[in-house]
């Protein structure tokens, strides 16, 4: 057992780091923008980061799953637009690992090379307004008609959605087969029958844009199915635990900033004649938020390891998403309270990093869902 | 292990660590697994992972779809027909 990286992978991480550093955005999105910058977007692509785990054969650069969670680390630690960090994350976890492993050759060819160029975006449509945690409540169905799909139905909170050129999306085939009983399709946003609403108005993760999509008797063609029919929730299930697994990494990378941030200000900020760093009350605070980064830190690489391994990560997956979530969440909090007021405003940046961890203990499953599955996973 | 062997050892499993170990749900070889919910997302996983461990037998996710999982006897002869792992975890 051996806790250091290699070299290639601290080379590879100080390369992002360096140019992530160079060429995005150093301060956080304050507030929402009516779109994302595709300058961004094809610039995060040109250093390598849409196309970490996709083939080299398209651009990729074929990394395993502790690999990429590690560049996106450094890119979650390096760019303080963390909804940007989570789109592109998001893009790469939910919507191409699926079209890497179960789409036909045709759909890969066709999409991979402009994903990992950072000239198409692509978003991941499953949850809808009454299924989220409850995927067997889904109500977007797909009838087969010849060598088509008419996709019907209408989903949410579909991140990159209302920039989108593309869809990944899930559908009930066989209501009767239970989780075997959803299909996954390819969509390209320019078919009849597609429509995105506006950007959804959040919390946080302002780079990133949320919207509604609308399927209404929309033809896609059996080409762009994903595996058989009736896979879809095992795909999504295995895209899942590299979204859990890997885009979790982000905020290990946010919180390594954040911890960075708290030390300085600690040192610098002077009450009573001394610097705060000398209160324990100040002090101890941090030393519990570094202590909650690392350990949550090897449970996410541990998860990811077992995804490389080929070993099914139920558990570990489960368990290193509500270290990492709640680790942020509470290390946020504590942030804004060693800043004091400062903290609260938006100028120094921390009350956005609170922001844009509010929603980690909720999107790819819930804390309460997690450890609904763990729970089980233990035998209960 | 011949398919009546494994029909046998993953009833008993699902019997055991799905439904609780109750008797009274009907559980035979032509149960239905997905429609009347004894399959999940966790369960199916789960399943899998004891095939493998149990019985040595690895069941690639291209292989998970409606039709071999409908119920213990088709799934049984599936496993039948796949390959044995070796004792390293690599398919002989």
């Amino acid at each position: 057992m051996d806790f250091d990286l290699t070299p290639p992978q601290r080379k590879r991480t100080e390369q992002i780091l360096s140019a992530v550093r160079e060429k995005l955005p150093g301060s956080p999105r304050a507030t929402p923008d009516p779109q994302i910058s595709r300058d961004d977007w094809r610039t995060a692509a040109s250093i390598g980061l849409t196309g970490l785990c996709l083939p080299p054969e398209f651009g990729g650069e074929g990394l395993g799953a502790l690999d990429t969670a590690l560049c996106l680390e450094a890119f979650g630690q390096a760019c303080a637009d963390t909804g940007l960090v989570f789109g592109v994350a998001a893009q790469l976890l939910a919507c191409a690992v699926p079209v890497r492993d179960y789409a036909t050759e045709a759909t890969r060819t066709r999409f991979l090379p402009g994903l990992i160029s950072g000239d198409l975006i692509a978003a991941n449509a499953i949850t809808e307004d009454d299924a989220g945690s409850d995927v067997g409540g889904m109500t977007t169905t797909a009838t087969p008609d010849g060598d088509h799909y008419v996709l019907d139905g209408q989903k949410s909170f579909a991140s990159n959605a209302p920039v989108a050129d593309l869809l990944v999306t899930y559908a009930v085939t066989d209501r009767s087969a239970g989780f075997l009983g959803t299909t996954g399709f390819v969509v390209p946003r320019e078919l009849p029958g597609v429509e995105v609403s506006p950007p959804l108005e959040k919390m946080g993760l302002h780079g990133c844009l949320a919207g509604r999509v609308t399927f209404s008797g929309c033809r896609v063609p059996v080409s762009g199915r994903l595996g058989r029919e009736g896979q879809g929730g095992l795909i999504f299930q295995r895209s899942m635990n590299w979204e859990r697994g890997c885009l979790f990494a982000i905020y290990l990378g946010l919180m390594e900033r954040q911890l960075e941030m708290s030390v300085d200000h600690a040192r610098r900020r002077r009450q009573f004649g001394r610097k705060i760093a000398d209160f324990q009350a100040i002090s101890h605070r941090i030393a519990v938020m570094a202590q909650r980064l690392a350990s949550a830190r090897l449970m996410l690489y541990r998860a990811c390891w077992f995804i490389d391994e080929g070993r099914e990560p139920g558990t570990e997956i489960s368990m290193a998403k509500i270290a990492v979530s709640e680790a942020a969440l509470a290390n946020s909090l504590d942030a804004v309270q060693i800043f004091g007021g400062a903290g609260y405003l938006r100028a120094a940046g921390i009350e956005q990093q609170l922001r844009d961890c509010v929603p980690s203990t909720i999107f790819s499953g819930t804390t309460e869902i997690h450890r609904e599955l763990i729970a089980r996973g233990v035998g209960l | 292990m011949d398919e009546t062997e494994i029909i046998a050892k993953v009833t008993k499993y699902i019997r055991d660590e799905f439904l609780n170990g109750i008797d009274d749900q009907e559980l035979d070889g032509f149960t239905p697994l997905l429609g009347r919910g004894i399959l999940d997302s966790l369960r199916v996983m789960l399943l899998l992972t004891y095939i493998r461990n149990e019985l040595g037998v690895d069941i690639s996710p291209a292989e998970v779809d409606p039709q071999n999982l409908k119920d213990i006897r088709t799934l049984a002869k599936m496993v039948r027909g796949l390959p044995l792992l070796q004792s390293n975890g690599v398919q002989r």
